[in-house]
């Protein structure tokens, strides 16, 4: 055995879900609603996209392509989506250090960076899609090797930096950012 | 990521049925609930997760995270 090998911290998944599980419940008057009315637009903007219920506009007849209010809507969905991804990792630190910023910081901080939250995360839900096509599991490895990307933008506003930040600060755990 | 989509799912299984009942707008604002409480959970995690690989890699406190909006 090798005495000078010196023990790696555990990450602690288990307790981490189980923190945030309580930090989420604690805090839910806060974070809920800033989750739920955007998602709720994003809900109705979905359903009523050229006033139509959006999934007979799915496919334009003939095309296999999404007609245009179901492609406007998609686009529309996944702006909102990184965007309130973005702010709920914000609201999610304050609550988690006790502090209170307005909806506006949060939402100024995250559209600073709102190119690379929104390219460089269609990337990684891609790829992870990409490599979910072989087996499960390396599109589960891609989303855990990523995972931080959303915080590493914003919380260090490493910008187009933020995925291999996120990838430096995943180096050497084996993905245990999946729960085990 | 895996265990608060199981979540997620165990409460649509619970409330899809009546909101599949309550019409419409309820399916509406349930399945926007759905995406809210996904969302909340799934940006609290991997802002814990950022906080403590910090910690456990360069001893950085979660105080020092928030640095950026300040």
């Amino acid at each position: 055995m090798d005495d000078r090998r010196v023990a790696r911290p555990s990450l602690g998944i288990g307790d981490l879900v189980r923190r945030s599980l309580k930090l989420a419940a604690a805090h839910f008057g806060f974070l809920f609603p800033i989750a739920f009315v955007p998602a709720l637009i994003a809900t109705v903007i979905g359903q009523y996209a050229g006033g139509q219920p959006i999934i007979d506009d799915l496919e334009t007849p003939g095309s296999g392509l999404p007609g245009p209010a179901a492609f406007l809507a998609i686009s529309v969905n996944i702006f909102i989506s990184f965007n309130v991804t973005g702010v709920m990792c914000l609201a999610a630190l304050d609550a988690l250090l006790g502090k209170r910023h307005t909806i506006g910081e949060y939402l100024r901080q995250t559209l600073r960076h709102i190119a690379p939250i929104v390219l460089l995360g269609t990337l990684v839900y891609v790829a992870a899609g990409f490599a979910a096509i072989l087996l499960l599991v390396p599109g589960l490895y891609v989303l855990a090797r990523y995972l931080p990307w959303t915080p590493a933008i914003l919380f260090e506003n490493s910008g187009w930096a933020g995925l291999a930040r996120a990838q430096k600060l995943t180096e050497g755990t084996g993905g245990r950012s999946l729960p085990q | 990521v895996i265990v608060i989509g199981l979540i997620v799912v165990a409460v649509m299984l619970v409330l899809g049925p009546i909101a599949a009942m309550g019409g419409r707008s309820v399916g509406i604002r349930v399945e926007a609930s759905f995406t809210g409480l996904y969302y909340a959970l799934v940006s609290v995690f991997s802002a814990l997760v950022c906080a403590r690989l910090r910690e456990i890699k360069e001893g950085a406190t979660a105080a020092e995270l928030a640095a950026s909006i300040d």
